[in-house]
């Protein structure tokens, strides 16, 4: 990750404050990522409006609301983001289809690995750059074209 | 003429007349005499008077009329009567009101020779038999009125005379004694016909009887009398049956001893129930003694009853009932093996839900610990790093991830403390919902034992049931814990199967009296009415193969059961379902706590 590049912003979601703080504790040692961490999806869906992030790791069961049912919201709030759905082996089938339906990057299974969360999460944001690279690219192929459009239509007036 | 001459003709023609009346009167007396000799047959006898009475009194017809036997005194208008007219057999006959009727009240002779103009008997007189004159005298013996004698229509102008009377007063007074002879021989002839037959028949069903019987006499209490049945049980011919005593011939001397006797005697019927190994085959019987008449005479009857075949089929059907009994036996350990499987199968369904319960629980603190592990051990070598650098003061702090290794080191030992609190938690909440150690019975607090479950079952609700608790002050009972915890668990993972999205599992505990009550109700799908009935039973699910083994309520039923307690269920479709465990507060434990 070069210097010149943003800060990558990650939201960690658990309804468990001791998963929260090893998650936030290990990516602080190991990487350069701001964390953002809640311990309810709800709160969470209130606070990203307005905020911009590049990847989501939440947890799929807890109290007020699932996580895939979390992430499917997250996906109308920021169609980019990077979704990871980490979950409990019980809950492995429900991840798996959450998946398909929801279209979830990648799911983690509790316990987790560090190494392993931390190259999924790696390679989530590299995709997420990859999007966001992406979409400038388009954008300013777009507006390159929309210059000569404008160029275009210039030199058609300057002629007439 | 001579008057003497005359007079002493006149005398000796009197004296005469005298004498023959006299010769009369013997012959007459003479005549019925010979015939008490003659006969005793009354019949004859009283044809015997009434002839003997129309040919001295010289009328027409003369009649006997005699009372019942016995009931000389009775009243006469009911009184039965026989009479005999000359030349007629004798008949019934009614005293009635008229000359009878007189004659019954009166017992003296009555003479009378114009029954016309007889203002007492007018009716008499229009009877069919025209009777112009008559005479009448009772027929005494012994003192008692036993009949009349009566004579009518004498063959004479003058009619009946003074000396008429006196003539048939002494027929009559010869002849009663006869008369009454002949009725008692009757009498006697009678009875004992009637003591014939009554002997005969009774022979004729001792014969008929299937049964043995065998009688005999109350003194000697020898055998009078066998039937052929006795001499087929016995198997001795009747002469060597008769003479002897009963325990002789048959294995019972009981009935052969006083004490025995005396109850016989006393009315008692005796029953004796032997085995008689005489003979062909060993026969069964059962014996009864009674006292009976026989004819005249008290006699003791023994009946045998061969109940050989009765015994036989008894014998027959306990053989089968066994026969049955070693198949149940079979069938119910087999039973039981298969419910032992089915209830393995049920433990082992509900030891794979605390399994997955247990694993989703420890999957957060242990996946912290690990997670945590693995930060600590890179924090570790990065001081380690540092320290080996030679660093100075200055080196630390611009070592941005030296800093962060020391700042986190807090953070994850505090987090790790927490992480093992939890497992540790949750181990206890495992060991006091299964109680492994404790399989006798407990003094708990139910509420501790739903807590442990709840905290076991909670991955199962946790996302989209909310567990609202109310619980009351209630004692602790006296428990398996082990097994109430599985019929918690049950029912919460019944409840929690029971609703289909999200909604609500309300659990209660309170006390009512001695009662001890656990409520936990949901709000699912509820329980049809036709369903309700049979949810208790073993083997009754409606979860489909492969999910549930339908022991889960059964067992809790038995486990309430053996508590002394029981399980109740109400439900209503759409709304939901209530189970309450309800337990009794044992006596010891019940003092104190809020009613």
């Amino acid at each position: 990750m070069s210097e010149t590049e943003r800060v990558p912003v990650i939201v960690i979601v658990d309804d468990e404050e001791m998963v929260l703080t090893s998650l936030r504790s290990f990516l602080m040692l190991e990487t350069e990522y701001e964390v953002v961490t809640y311990n309810s999806p709800q709160q969470a869906l209130k606070q990203l409006g307005d905020r911009s992030f590049d990847l989501v790791v939440s947890d799929y069961l807890m109290p007020d609301m699932n996580g895939i049912d979390f992430l499917l919201e997250v996906k109308k709030l920021h169609p980019f983001a990077t979704r990871i759905l980490l979950t409990g082996y019980a809950d492995k089938e429900n991840a798996i289809k959450a998946i398909n339906d929801v279209g979830l990057y990648q799911y983690v299974e509790k316990p987790w690995n560090n190494d392993d969360i931390l190259l999924t999460i790696q390679n989530g944001l590299e995709r997420r750059f990859l999007m966001e690279k992406l979409e400038e690219k388009i954008r300013e192929v777009q507006s390159v074209q929309q210059n000569l459009q404008d160029i275009q239509a210039q030199i058609i007036k300057a002629f007439i | 003429m001579p008057a003497p001459e005359t007079q002493s003709l006149e005398a000796l023609r009197e004296e005469n007349l005298q004498l023959r009346r006299a010769v009369e009167e013997l012959s007459i007396l003479n005549a019925i005499g010979s015939a008490i000799g003659s006969t005793m047959d009354l019949n004859e006898v009283v044809e015997l008077i009434v002839q003997e009475s129309v040919k001295n009194l010289n009328v027409e017809q003369a009649a006997v009329m005699l009372l019942k036997l016995d009931e000389e005194e009775a009243d006469p208008f009911r009184t039965m009567a026989r009479q005999a007219y000359s030349g007629s057999e004798i008949v019934p006959f009614r005293f009635g009101q008229q000359l009878t009727g007189w004659m019954l009240k009166h017992r003296i002779p009555l003479l009378i020779n114009d029954l016309q103009s007889d203002e007492r008997f007018r009716a008499v007189a229009n009877a069919e038999f025209p009777i112009r004159s008559l005479l009448s005298v009772p027929l005494r013996a012994q003192g008692k009125m036993v009949g009349l004698l009566n004579v009518f229509n004498k063959r004479a102008e003058a009619g009946f005379t003074a000396e008429d009377q006196r003539l048939l007063s002494i027929i009559a007074s010869q002849s009663s004694q006869v008369v009454q002879n002949a009725r008692l021989y009757d009498q006697l002839q009678q009875r004992s016909k009637e003591l014939q037959d009554s002997e005969t028949k009774y022979r004729a069903l001792m014969e008929e009887s299937s049964e043995a019987i065998l009688l005999a006499g109350v003194g000697q209490r020898r055998i009078l009398e066998v039937n052929d049945q006795a001499v087929r049980l016995t198997g001795l011919p009747r002469e060597r049956l008769i003479g002897r005593k009963i325990g002789g011939v048959l294995p019972v001397p009981e009935l052969d001893n006083d004490e025995t006797y005396g109850r016989i005697a006393r009315g008692e019927s005796v029953r004796v129930s032997f085995r008689f190994d005489e003979g062909n085959a060993p026969r069964y019987v059962d014996l009864s003694a009674t006292l009976v008449s026989y004819g005249e005479n008290r006699v003791i009857q023994v009946i045998c009853l061969d109940v050989t075949e009765r015994e036989r089929l008894a014998d027959h059907l306990r053989h089968h009932a066994e026969e049955l009994e070693a198949e149940v036996g079979a069938r119910t350990k087999d039973l039981r093996e298969s419910q032992a499987r089915l209830i393995q199968q049920e433990k082992m369904a509900a030891l794979g839900m605390l399994v997955a319960g247990i694993a989703h629980e420890m999957n957060t603190p242990i996946g912290t610990i690990n997670s945590n592990a693995d930060t600590l051990g890179r924090s570790i070598e990065i001081i380690k790093a540092a320290i080996d650098k030679e660093s100075t003061p200055d080196s630390v702090r611009s070592d941005t991830r030296l800093n962060r290794a020391l700042q986190l080191l807090d953070d994850i030992a505090g987090i790790n403390k927490i992480a093992c609190e939890r497992i540790v938690a949750i181990v206890g909440s495992l060991r006091n919902f299964a109680r492994l150690d404790e399989a006798e019975l407990q003094i708990v607090d139910l509420q501790e034992g739903i807590e442990s479950t709840l905290t076991l079952v909670r991955h199962e609700l946790k996302n989209r049931i909310q567990v609202v608790k109310e619980y009351g002050e209630i004692p602790r009972v006296r428990c398996h814990p082990n097994q109430i915890n599985q019929v918690f668990m049950n029912l919460l993972v019944n409840a929690s199967q029971a609703i289909k999205g999200e909604g609500e599992i309300a659990i209660k505990t309170f006390r009512k009296g001695d009662i001890v009550g656990v409520r936990i109700s949901d709000s699912g799908v509820g329980i049809p009415p036709e369903t309700l009935s049979k949810i208790f039973d073993p083997g009754f699910t409606t979860k489909g193969v492969g999910v549930g083994t339908g022991l889960g309520l059964s067992i809790c039923f038995k486990i309430a059961e053996d508590h002394d307690g029981s399980i109740e269920v109400e439900s209503e479709l759409g709304k939901g379902t209530t189970f309450t465990l309800l337990l009794p507060v044992p006596p010891d434990l019940g003092k104190g706590a809020a009613e």
